[in-house]
């Protein structure tokens, strides 16, 4: 460390903000060669590639919606309330088929 | 905003040239940021083994990032933020590195400081010292403290850095204090 020791431990502060005036006013080391090592470094070192830009697309945001919990229970509480009205559809028509049929000879 | 400058006009240049893969260029923004990243990173970690390994780290990782950096930013505080990241990382960290086995409280409690002189000997300069008693708090708080008491960061600064909102960094400086204050308090600092 390039700091002179004893006028810290000598007068330990109390004091938090003088504590920490001290510590902001410290000056950093100014020997710190790292350019040798960093370059060596860096010609071993593999760069990142810009990740292309993909613009999502409604598609996307269905696979991605279609991917959530919630969605998903969703869905499938949508599909079963779809088929039990479909059923409960279809029993109906056949009803009002079979109705139509014993009652039209009489009817006409 | 984008900066506008014969300085940021350099950079540019320079930053230019590295995204291109120029290795020279990079030398250049390296040799000339130097200085600032240290101040900065200085500040999370005194010891100079550390401190070495997170200014390499920091422009490591802004090598590797250049490709993303888009010139609507000034290239200094993105290189910044990247420093920023590399001591909140370090702070996360502390409990496996030299200064974190040197500052955990369970093996040196902080009221030996001022009687023992082992401890004070320890803890060589008011740095070190304030990183002693900020290890005590929580990694996210330590490095808000940090930035805002030893680096001397304005706070909505802090804010852009951690992608906190004005409001949210306000209420983490808040919070951050008073966990500090209740620490102060335990070994008879004052809060000021």
């Amino acid at each position: 460390m390039t700091t002179n020791s004893t006028d810290s431990s000598s007068s330990s502060p109390k004091s938090w903000s003088e504590l920490a005036r001290k510590a902001s006013a410290e000056p950093a080391p100014d020997d710190l060669d790292l350019r040798g090592s960093l370059r060596a470094h860096l010609e071993s070192t593999p760069r990142e590639r810009p990740a292309p830009v993909n613009v999502p697309t409604l598609w996307d945001d269905l696979v991605a919606l279609s991917q959530l919990r919630w969605m998903k229970i969703s869905l499938a509480g949508g599909v079963a309330v779809s088929c039990g009205l479909l059923a409960a559809w279809f029993q109906t028509l056949q009803e009002v088929q079979e109705f139509v049929y014993f009652t039209a000879p009489f009817l006409i | 905003m984008p900066e506008s400058g014969p300085d940021s006009d350099v950079d540019l240049s320079l930053v230019q040239k590295a995204q291109a893969g120029d290795l020279d260029a990079f030398d250049s923004l390296v040799a000339k940021y130097q200085p600032t990243m240290t101040g900065i990173l200085y500040r999370f970690a005194p010891d100079r083994a550390d401190l070495e390994d997170m200014v390499q780290d920091t422009f490591v990782r802004a090598w590797k990032g250049l490709p993303r950096w888009t010139p609507n930013q000034p290239f200094v505080h993105w290189l910044k933020r990247i420093g920023v990241n590399v001591g909140l990382e370090f702070c996360r960290k502390r409990k496996n590195s030299p200064l974190g086995r040197l500052v955990d409280p369970e093996d040196h409690p902080l009221e030996n400081l001022a009687t023992d002189p082992v401890a004070e000997e320890s803890v060589r300069n008011a740095v070190e010292t304030a990183q002693f008693i900020l290890a005590q708090v929580p990694p996210e708080d330590r490095s808000l403290l940090t930035l805002l008491y030893l680096a001397e960061m304005p706070l909505a600064e802090i804010a852009d850095h951690f992608g906190w909102s004005r409001a949210n960094a306000k209420i983490k400086a808040f919070r951050a204090r008073n966990r500090l204050k209740s620490i102060l308090k335990k070994h008879d600092y004052k809060f000021d």
